[in-house]
C-alpha cells in the first residue's frame, strides 16, 4: 500500500495536468471552435445531414440524444471513423482538431423544435397499408424484407427526402438497394434488388422474395437498372396523400418511439 | 548402447558440420531464376519481375486449382505479406510483425518468433503489418512496427541480433521486406504522413551495424536541398516504405521514394521537394546517389513513387539497353535507362486530370487548379493513385507487365498542418465522389510502349498485387474476396475462388517433389493451392 502511493498520486498528478484538453466536454468548447467546426461541417457533413444538422439523406442531427453518440468521445470516433454497416463514412480528412470541432458544433446544434408536418400521420398509416408499402419494406417488424426497413425512418431521414423519395424514387433510391437484371444462358430473365456481388458472382433476391445465386459467366447478361428502381414511382399521389404518408413515416422513430 | 550413443555422436556431428537447411548463399539469390522451386526474395528475383519460372499449372489445367492447405494466423490484423520459400520451409510474416516459418508441404506451423511490439506503438498512414522478409544464409531478416531490424536464425526462429533503426516516438515503422544483397541487408522505413525524414539504410548482415545510410531529402549545403522551402525539408517525408529492386552488374540498387509531408497542403515546402516521388539509383556498397528521376514534383496528391521498379534488358532504338520500367500511382507509365536515368517514354495507362502532358524530359505539364482546396477538388486519379504498392508482374517472354489498377476518383481537400512529432502531418485527404463508375483491373502493358494489350476488369479497384508464370498464366485477387488466375495472352479469366476475405497481398509459386503450388496472404490467413494429382500434366485426357 505505501510504496503504492507514491506512484499513485503521481499518476493522478500526471492525468490532471494533462486533462485540460484531452477530457473538456465538447460542450465547453469556444465560440471560436464551434464556429470552426461549422465550416468544416458546412463542407464536410452537411451533404447529407442538410445544413444546419437538420437531417435529408442522413438523420437529423438536432436531437436531445443521439443515440450512437451519448458520450463526447463516441461521437469524436464517429466523425472519425464513421459506423460501420451504414452509409455514415469516416472523414478520410480531417485532423484532430477539424474532427473535434465538428463534433463539438453538433453538441451545439440543440433540439430543433419538432417539425410542424401539415399532414395526418393517422391517414398516412392508411394509405401506407393501402398502397400496400408493406410488400417490400418492414415496419416494427411487419412486412417483407425487399427495400430498406423503416421502423426509424423518421430519425434517419428528414422530411423533404422522404417527400422526393417517394415521387421520385430513381434520383434517391440507396446504392445498397440497387436493382439488377439478369438474363440467364437459357433466356429466362430475373429482376431483383442486389444483395451481394464480387467480380464473378451476384446474389440478389428475386421478385418472389427468394435468394438467388448466379456466377456471372454462366450469364448471357447482366445489368444494374440506373433509371429504374424496384420502387414504384408515387408521382399521382395528391399532395396531401403526400403530407399524410410523410407525417406518418415521420412518426416511425424505432422500437422505443419517440425516445430520441 | 554403445552403438547408439556413436550413432548420436555422428548425428550431433553431421549437424554441427552443415546447417539443417541449406544455406541460402548470395549466389542462390543472384540466381533465383535457376530456382524456381523457391521464392528467395521480395519480388522473387532482384529485376522484381515476380514471375515464376514454373509452368507446371498452365492454361489447360489452372481450371483444376484446389486448396492445398490454409494456415491461419489467429490474428484480426491484415496478412499483406508475400511468403518466402527455401528447402521446403515457408517463411510468413503475421501481422504486426511477428514471424512463422510453415512446413511448405502441409501449412503446419513449425516455429514463431514475436517481438513484442508495444501496444501504443505508432502506425501513422499505414496498416499494423508487415509485408515480408529477407532471407541470405541461414539468416531471416525482418523489420519491426516499432522500427527495429532483427536477425533470426532460420531453423528454430532464434535471435542472431536485433538493431533498433529509428525512433517509432515520431512515426517511424518498418513495414516492407528488407532487401538482402552480398553481406547486406537494405531496409527501408515507414513514417512519411507523420512527417519523418525519410532515408534508406544498408545493414551489416552478420552483425546488424549500419554500414550505410542515405537520407531521401536532402540536408542544408547538399544539392537538392533548395527545392525545399526553410526547414520543411526536415518533415518532409519521402519514405522508403517499399522494397527496391537491384541490378548486381551495375552495383545499383533501385529504390522508389515517397511522397513529401505534409501530404496535400504544399505551402510549407515551395519547390519540387527531391527526391520524393522519384525513383533513386544508389551505389549498394556506398549508399551514394547515382541518379535519381522524380515523376511528380511537388506533389499534394500523396501519389508517392512506392511501386515496383522492374529492370529489363531489351532492345531499344537499335541497341540493348538496361530498363527501368515503373507503373506508377500518376497515372503513368515510365521507361528510364538504369545506368543513366535518363527519360525514355511515358504512357498514360489509367484515367487522369491532373497533367496535359508528360514533357520530353519526363516532367508532367500540370493542368491548372487541380490542387486539393478547402471546398475540394475533383481529380482523378484518387488518393490511392491508379496503381499503388501492390505488386505488378513482368513477364519477360511476353514483354508485358501486368498492373494491378484503380479507375477511381477523389474530391481532395486541404486544410491547415502544423508539424507536431508522432502526430499526423497531412493537411487535407481525400472524399470518394458518390460514383459507381469505381472499378479495377489488371492491365497487361506492352513493356516498351506502355500500350494496353488487354485488360481483366474487377468490381473494386485493385487493392492485391500480381504474379505472372511460365504457364502462361497471371494470378492476383480482389478486395471483394476471390483469387483468380487469367491467361496473359488474352485476359481471359481461367479460374477463380473465393476466400472470404479481402485481398491485400501478392502471390508467388513454389514446387515441391514436383509439384506446383500458388500461395497468397487474403484475410487472416495464408491459401496455397494446387492442381490435385490426376488432374495436372496437361489434363487433355479428359
Amino acid at each position: 500500500m505505501r510504496t503504492m502511493k507514491p506512484g499513485g498520486l503521481a499518476l493522478l498528478a500526471a492525468l490532471l495536468l494533462a486533462a485540460p484538453a484531452a477530457t473538456q466536454p465538447l460542450a465547453d468548447a469556444s465560440a471560436d471552435d464551434v464556429a470552426h467546426g461549422q465550416r468544416v461541417f458546412d463542407i464536410h457533413c452537411s451533404r447529407c445531414h442538410g445544413l444546419g444538422g437538420v437531417g435529408g439523406e442522413g438523420p437529423n442531427l438536432m436531437r436531445e440524444n443521439l443515440r450512437r453518440a451519448v458520450e463526447d468521445d463516441a461521437l469524436i470516433e464517429i466523425v472519425d471513423d464513421g459506423i460501420d454497416g451504414t452509409d455514415m463514412p469516416g472523414h478520410g480528412s480531417l485532423n484532430t482538431r477539424e474532427i473535434r470541432n465538428v463534433a463539438a458544433y453538433v453538441r451545439s446544434l440543440g433540439v430543433a423544435p419538432r417539425e410542424e408536418l401539415p399532414g395526418d400521420p393517422v391517414a398516412g398509416k392508411e394509405l401506407y397499408d393501402m398502397t400496400l408499402c408493406s410488400t417490400c419494406h418492414i415496419t416494427n417488424g411487419e412486412g417483407i424484407a425487399l427495400g430498406p426497413d423503416l421502423s426509424d425512418v423518421g430519425l434517419l431521414r428528414g422530411s423533404a427526402f422522404l417527400r422526393e423519395s417517394i415521387q421520385d424514387p430513381p434520383k434517391v433510391v440507396n446504392r445498397r438497394y440497387r436493382t439488377v437484371l439478369v438474363e440467364t444462358a437459357d433466356s429466362r430473365t430475373v429482376m431483383g434488388v442486389r444483395t451481394g456481388e464480387d467480380t464473378f458472382t451476384l446474389q440478389m433476391i428475386d421478385e418472389a422474395g427468394r435468394h438467388r445465386s448466379f456466377r456471372k459467366s454462366d450469364l448471357r447478361e447482366f445489368q444494374l437498372l440506373p433509371d429504374e428502381s424496384m420502387m414504384m414511382s408515387y408521382a399521382d399521389f395528391t399532395d396531401a396523400e403526400l403530407n399524410d404518408l410523410v407525417s406518418y413515416l415521420m412518426t416511425l422513430r424505432g422500437p422505443e418511439g419517440g425516445s430520441e | 548402447m554403445t552403438t547408439r550413443r556413436l550413432v548420436g555422436a555422428a548425428i550431433l556431428i553431421a549437424l554441427a558440420a552443415a546447417p539443417a537447411l541449406g544455406q541460402v548463399s548470395y549466389s542462390r539469390l543472384l540466381n533465383a531464376d535457376d530456382e524456381p522451386e523457391a521464392w528467395l526474395m521480395y519480388s522473387g528475383n532482384y529485376k522484381s519481375e515476380r514471375f515464376s519460372r514454373l509452368d507446371q499449372i498452365n492454361k489447360d489445367n489452372v481450371s483444376g486449382l484446389r486448396p492445398a492447405w490454409i494456415y491461419q494466423t489467429g490474428t484480426t490484423g491484415r496478412v499483406e505479406v508475400t511468403p518466402l520459400v527455401a528447402d521446403g520451409v515457408m517463411y510468413i510474416a503475421e501481422p504486426p510483425s511477428t514471424i512463422a516459418a510453415l512446413d511448405a508441404h502441409t501449412g503446419r506451423r513449425l516455429w514463431r518468433y514475436d517481438p513484442l511490439v508495444p501496444d501504443e506503438t505508432l502506425n501513422i498512414g499505414f496498416p499494423r503489418t508487415n509485408r515480408g522478409i529477407a532471407i541470405l544464409g541461414d539468416t531471416l531478416f525482418f523489420g519491426t512496427l516499432d522500427a527495429r531490424l532483427i536477425a533470426l536464425d532460420r531453423t528454430q526462429g532464434d535471435v542472431r541480433w536485433i538493431t533498433q533503426i529509428a525512433d517509432n516516438a515520431v512515426g517511424y515503422a518498418v513495414t516492407a521486406a528488407p532487401l538482402a544483397v552480398d553481406g547486406k541487408v537494405i531496409v527501408g522505413i515507414s513514417g512519411g504522413e507523420a512527417g519523418v525524414r525519410g532515408f534508406l539504410d544498408a545493414y551489416d548482415a552478420e552483425t546488424g551495424e549500419l554500414a550505410w545510410r542515405w537520407w531521401s531529402i536532402p540536408a542544408e549545403g547538399e544539392p537538392g536541398n533548395d527545392t525545399w522551402g526553410g526547414d520543411s525539408w526536415k518533415t518532409g517525408g519521402g519514405a522508403t516504405w517499399l522494397t527496391g529492386s537491384y541490378d548486381p552488374d551495375l552495383g545499383l540498387l533501385y529504390w522508389p521514394i515517397g511522397n513529401p509531408a505534409p501530404d496535400w497542403n504544399g505551402d510549407s515546402r515551395p519547390g519540387d521537394n527531391l527526391y520524393t516521388d522519384s525513383l533513386v539509383a544508389l551505389d549498394v556498397n556506398t549508399g551514394e546517389m547515382k541518379w535519381y528521376f522524380q515523376y511528380t514534383p511537388h506533389d499534394v496528391h500523396d501519389w508517392d513513387a512506392n511501386q515496383i521498379p522492374v529492370l529489363v534488358d531489351a532492345e531499344w532504338e537499335g541497341s540493348m539497353r538496361k530498363l527501368v520500367i515503373h507503373a506508377n500511382r500518376n497515372a503513368f507509365y515510365y521507361v528510364l535507362d538504369r545506368e543513366t536515368g535518363q527519360f525514355l517514354r511515358a504512357t498514360q495507362y489509367a484515367t487522369q486530370t491532373w497533367a496535359e502532358r508528360i514533357d520530353e524530359n519526363g516532367r508532367p505539364v500540370r493542368v491548372p487548379n487541380m490542387e486539393p482546396s478547402e471546398e475540394g477538388t475533383l481529380v482523378w486519379p484518387s488518393l490511392a493513385g491508379s496503381t499503388n504498392w501492390y505488386s505488378p508482374a513482368y513477364d519477360p517472354d511476353r514483354m508485358s507487365l501486368f498492373v494491378p489498377t484503380r479507375e477511381m476518383s477523389s474530391i481532395y481537400f486541404k486544410s491547415e498542418a502544423e508539424y507536431e512529432p508522432g502526430t499526423p502531418f497531412l493537411g487535407g485527404g481525400e472524399r470518394r465522389p458518390d460514383a459507381d463508375e469505381t472499378y479495377g483491373a489488371v492491365r497487361a502493358l506492352d513493356a516498351l510502349t506502355g500500350e494496353l494489350k488487354w485488360e481483366f476488369k474487377q468490381l473494386t479497384p485493385a487493392v492485391s498485387g500480381v504474379m505472372a508464370t511460365a504457364g502462361g498464366v497471371v494470378f492476383s485477387g480482389t478486395q471483394e474476396g476471390n483469387l483468380f488466375a487469367l491467361d496473359a495472352d488474352t485476359g481471359e479469366a481461367l479460374w477463380d475462388f473465393y476466400v472470404g476475405g479481402g485481398v491485400r497481398a501478392a502471390p508467388m509459386s513454389f514446387s515441391l517433389n514436383g509439384q506446383q503450388f500458388v500461395s497468397i496472404a487474403a484475410g487472416q490467413s495464408i491459401f496455397t493451392f494446387a492442381v490435385a494429382p490426376g488432374a495436372d500434366a496437361g489434363g487433355n485426357d479428359d
